[in-house]
């Protein structure tokens, strides 16, 4: 199917949602129970407009194709508060004021925080992939007292693991051999006899059977497919490739996703548009791994989303900067589909980046108290 | 410099007797309480009687006084003993005006205890003044000014400031090193440093060595606490007294004891090896602390054995001389400014730093400045936006979204492109002023010292002290590294050893190749092992990978048989997790040492290197 994205699409799209309204409002709705038991997040962040995505088609032609199975909201506001900031927001629910080269949690509950709280789910379950940064690291959980550490998502940011850097470390020192079973056996033995060790913060902790499988996870991938993944892009194209993983591994409740690549706008439009349509790609391969596990299939719901767009105008160098406040910066379009969503329409109610959490804990039947943000009903069943 | 002759001294203890006895004669309470006794007493060392001068006043102090306190006192029903007349025009003042005015203040100050003088007790709250306090506290401006005044500044000189810290630790016994030298004079005069021990405990017989360059020792003969003030010269006018609290404990209050050294004090017979004695923990797990806070690795175990014998500030004092440290704060700061991979300084004068630092040829903040000027800081940040912003938010804390701050976005960003433009009421029209003038902001040391702090504690400063370490390091950029030496040494840091930290990823990666290669990582190395550990949030099956690389590289100096297997086992927990084995543990490496054909020294190590302890330090 097709999806008729003019001006006639837009209004259609619009009435279908305000006939919608009242029966959203009513209270069968909110008892309704939902088909989804996974969900991905993708935060295509970097800055994405529009223009060179939904309103280009021919530049992501598998979130195209994601969308005529879910659906497209083009007008979804966003405030321009900084990579950081505004990629937060997205999935604590809450507008978020971090600056540029800030480095700290924030203080609301993530959408991670929220699913294992409310699931009460065990961290293996619950998942972030990012393309690279520091920053990205403290989307896991938040400094929030009833919340935190204790409740924060698994990361593996890719283009730290999984790169030609570490691999040539691992090479020149030789790669370790699999502890034998008499190793592990003596080894176990030792460290019963150890005391306990002392309480200290710890951070996010797997159990040690998940351990293991990061371990094993790891030293494949290391001499694997994702390591050799190189070029303009090939942080965000890591970074979906281990979501990929992780989906066929843990098979997670929630799986965030944070690109980034995006960004070399800046200094280059080109290597801008090549970065989106690489970044589809990988996502088409993720959509697909999807489909194509019965276990995933009916119950996964994913939804892709820019944290903001960028300038109307080329600068200097040709490239995008983003600091204008036009509606090119302040409005993206989202993408989503999943068992819970309407399919093939263009949702053209306003909404904003700040909804996305809420309406993802809403599919996973889990409470999101803090968060400023609505549920998106108008884009649900 | 100003010089006071005989006859001006005698004219003031004149105008004091006069004006003091007319005020001692009112002697009744009222807002702004009893005016002091000021008749300077016939044992008056007239060398330190202060004389106000009245031109001084006039431009400075009066001004101040007609805003905070005209208020009240030029009222003569609410002014009590001391009435201000208000000053119509108050930038040319009728001379009279204010020379009734000084008149009227004289009373309320005290010419051989400035300091302590009425006039600035009572604007701090004390006294029973019925205003209550004017200022919240003695670094003030206005205060400074009126205190300045009470010193008897003038306009071509202004009275020394002495400075020591507020407070210190030292044992009974051991003699305590006290440094004046940040003390300052604002004209930059020479200064003459005077000591006292003001309070004591009873029975107690404290010394006071001093030398002629500010510094001086103090030996106690009792525990308890003693009272030590500092007062400076600059050969016309002396500074208040700054006052230093010194607590004297027999065993070192809450530091662990100091364990004799490898040497007996006889310094001919050995003691046993280290392994072999029983070792007090907490001084192990500071050791290991100190070199995994101030070296960013794990020390080895001969380092341990030498350090186990010196006091906690001994070692403090050594390290903070060695140039591995300040490399480990300069790759810190370059960490903290992300001037990491492509924008890491390779080359020039930001290569010296840490010798620089080492040697103390400079100061903290002006290294922080180096860095924020250079070259690679301005790649990393292109661009007035970027730029501004960054220096902003990271070197004052400053969130520049906030309403309030977008002004100063604004200007900064103008400034930075060679506008002429103010920034915190400072003009400048360059990029380079622009970092030149926030970094002379007092909130650049607030931003600073708290980061300092957390650093070193893990838990944020509370104000008080904060306030007084940044007063401190406006009034001497020098103060900065004299407080990182006293934090290191102080009670809250010692205090902290106790609770076990999760040992941060970069040290985390220097110490597993100093404690299974006996090496530290090289920069490539720790660059590229760096990313992959910040990449988990769970770095435990990463370093576990890790760990595993290093032992099976082969280029570890582990033996294949423990041909002494207690000492093995004892020395690899020392210097792996900084305690001794319990005996539970000690029997069941050692027996299995000895028994299991299958448990060799390398599977010692690498039980302690995966064990959950070794994350944490």
């Amino acid at each position: 199917m097709c999806i008729d994205y003019s001006r006639r699409g837009f209004l259609k799209g619009s009435g279908v949602a305000m006939m919608g309204l009242p029966w959203l409002a009513s209270p069968a709705f909110a008892k309704k129970k939902f088909k989804t038991k996974h969900v991905v997040m993708v935060a295509f962040a970097g800055g994405v407009r529009s223009r060179e995505t939904i309103e280009k088609p021919a530049n992501i032609p598998n979130l195209m194709r994601i969308a005529e199975q879910g659906v497209i909201c083009p007008k979804i506001d966003v405030m321009n508060n900084g990579h950081f900031g505004a990629t937060m927001s997205i999935f604590t629910g809450k507008r978020e004021f971090r600056g540029i080269r800030e480095n700290e949690r924030g203080e609301n509950p993530t959408v991670f925080e929220y699913v294992r709280k409310g699931a009460q789910l065990p961290a293996d379950m619950v998942w972030l992939s990012t393309s690279g940064g520091a920053q990205q690291r403290n989307l896991v959980y938040s400094g929030h007292e009833d919340f935190g550490e204790k409740y924060g998502a698994n990361l593996i940011d890719a283009d730290g693991v999984f790169n030609t850097e570490f691999r040539k470390v691992i090479d020149s020192f030789g790669r370790p051999s699999v502890p034998t079973d008499k190793e592990i056996e003596v080894v176990g033995k030792l460290r019963d006899a150890m005391q306990p060790p002392p309480a200290m913060a710890s951070g996010v902790k797997n159990d040690a059977k998940t351990i293991d499988r990061l371990q094993r996870y790891i030293l494949q991938e290391i001499a694997g497919k994702t390591a050799r993944i190189t070029g303009p892009g090939s942080s965000d194209a890591r970074a979906i490739q281990v979501a990929v993983s992780v989906l066929r591994i843990f098979k997670p409740t929630m799986l965030g996703v944070v690109l980034q690549n995006a960004d070399i706008a800046h200094g280059s439009f080109n290597a801008y548009e090549n970065v989106i349509k690489r970044a589809d790609e990988q996502l088409g391969v993720l959509w697909d791994s999807v489909q194509a596990d019965p276990s995933l299939r009916d119950s996964t719901t994913i939804m892709v989303l820019p944290e903001f767009g960028r300038d109307r105008n080329l600068n200097q160098r040709n490239g995008l900067d983003h600091g204008d406040n036009t509606p090119q910066l302040r409005q993206v379009a989202m993408v989503g589909a999943g068992p819970d969503f309407k399919q093939g329409r263009v949702i053209s109610s306003a909404m904003k980046s700040i909804d996305v959490c809420p309406t993802a804990c809403e599919l996973l039947g889990v409470k999101s108290d803090h968060v400023d943000g609505k549920i998106m009903r108008s884009i649900l069943s | 410099m100003r010089r006071i002759s005989a006859l001006s001294i005698l004219i003031a203890l004149g105008v004091f007797t006069t004006i003091g006895l007319s005020g001692s004669g009112v002697a009744r309470a009222d807002s702004m309480g009893d005016p002091p006794a000021a008749a300077p007493s016939g044992d008056t060392d007239l060398a330190r009687v202060v004389v106000p001068d009245l031109l001084y006043f006039h431009q400075r102090a009066a001004p101040l006084l007609h805003s905070h306190c005209a208020g009240c006192h030029s009222d003569a029903e609410s002014a009590g003993g001391y009435l201000l007349r208000p000053l119509k025009n108050l930038d040319r003042p009728s001379l009279e005006t204010v020379r009734e005015n000084f008149r009227a203040t004289l009373r309320y100050l005290d010419p051989r205890e400035p300091a302590a003088s009425a006039l600035l007790t009572k604007s701090l709250g004390g006294k029973a003044h019925g205003g209550g306090a004017i200022f919240a506290n003695e670094t003030h401006s206005d205060f400074v000014t009126l205190q300045e005044f009470a010193l008897g500044a003038s306009r071509s000189n202004r009275p020394p400031d002495a400075i020591l810290p507020k407070r210190m630790r030292m044992r009974v016994g051991a003699p305590l090193s006290l440094d004046g030298t940040l003390s300052a004079d604002p004209d930059g005069d020479g200064l003459q440093y005077t000591w006292a021990i003001v309070d004591r405990p009873s029975g107690a017989s404290p010394r006071l060595k001093a030398s002629d360059d500010g510094l001086a020792q103090l030996h106690v003969n009792k525990p308890g606490a003693y009272r030590i003030r500092l007062t400076v010269h600059d050969d016309t006018l002396w500074s208040a007294g700054a006052d230093m609290l010194v607590i004297a404990n027999l065993a070192g209050g809450v530091r662990p004891p100091v364990v004799a050294g490898p040497m007996s004090n006889d310094g001919k017979k050995k003691l046993p090896p280290l392994w072999k004695r029983r070792l007090v923990p907490e001084r192990l797990r500071l050791i290991r602390r100190l070199y995994i806070d101030l070296l960013w690795r794990t020390p080895r175990l001969a380092e341990v054995e030498k350090w186990y014998g010196s006091t906690h500030d001994e070692m403090v004092d050594a390290l903070l001389k060695r140039e591995e440290v300040w490399d480990a704060w300069y790759e810190r700061q370059l960490y903290f400014f992300l001037l990491l991979d492509r924008f890491r300084p390779k080359e020039g004068r930001l290569a010296s730093l840490p010798k620089r630092l080492a040697n103390a040829q400079v100061t903290i903040p002006m290294a922080v400045q180096e860095i924020v000027r250079s070259q690679y800081f301005n790649a990393r940040n292109p661009g007035n936006d970027t730029f501004v912003t960054v220096v902003l938010e990271q070197c004052l804390g400053t969130v520049v979204q906030e309403r309030r701050n977008l002004r100063v976005l604004k200007a900064g960003k103008k400034m930075y492109d060679g506008y002429k433009t103010k920034l915190f009421k400072t003009t400048g029209s360059s990029q380079a002023d622009f970092v030149r003038i926030v970094f002379a902001q007092d909130q650049f040391a607030t931003h600073m010292l708290q980061r300092l702090w957390k650093d070193l504690h893990e838990t944020e400063i509370d104000p008080k002290t904060l306030k007084a370490a940044v007063a401190r390091a406006v009034a001497d950029p020098r103060a900065y590294r004299v407080l990182f030496t006293e934090w290191l040494k102080g009670d809250a840091y010692v205090k902290a050893v106790e609770l076990a930290r999760n040992k941060p990823e970069i040290p985390y990666v220097r110490s597993l190749f100093v404690d299974i290669l006996d090496r530290t990582p090289t920069y490539e190395e720790l660059r590229n092992v760096r990313n992959a550990f910040l990449s988990l949030a769970d770095p435990t099956p990463i370093r576990l990978v890790m760990g595993r690389v290093l032992m099976e590289s082969g280029q570890g100096q582990l033996p294949a048989n423990a041909l002494a297997p207690e000492q093995f086992v004892n020395e690899q927990f020392i210097r792996l997790l900084a305690r001794q084995p319990s005996p539970r543990e000690a029997k069941a490496f050692v027996g299995a040492l000895k028994k299991d054909a299958a448990v060799t020294p390398r599977v010692i190590l690498w039980t302690l290197i995966s064990s959950a302890e070794y994350q944490g330090y």
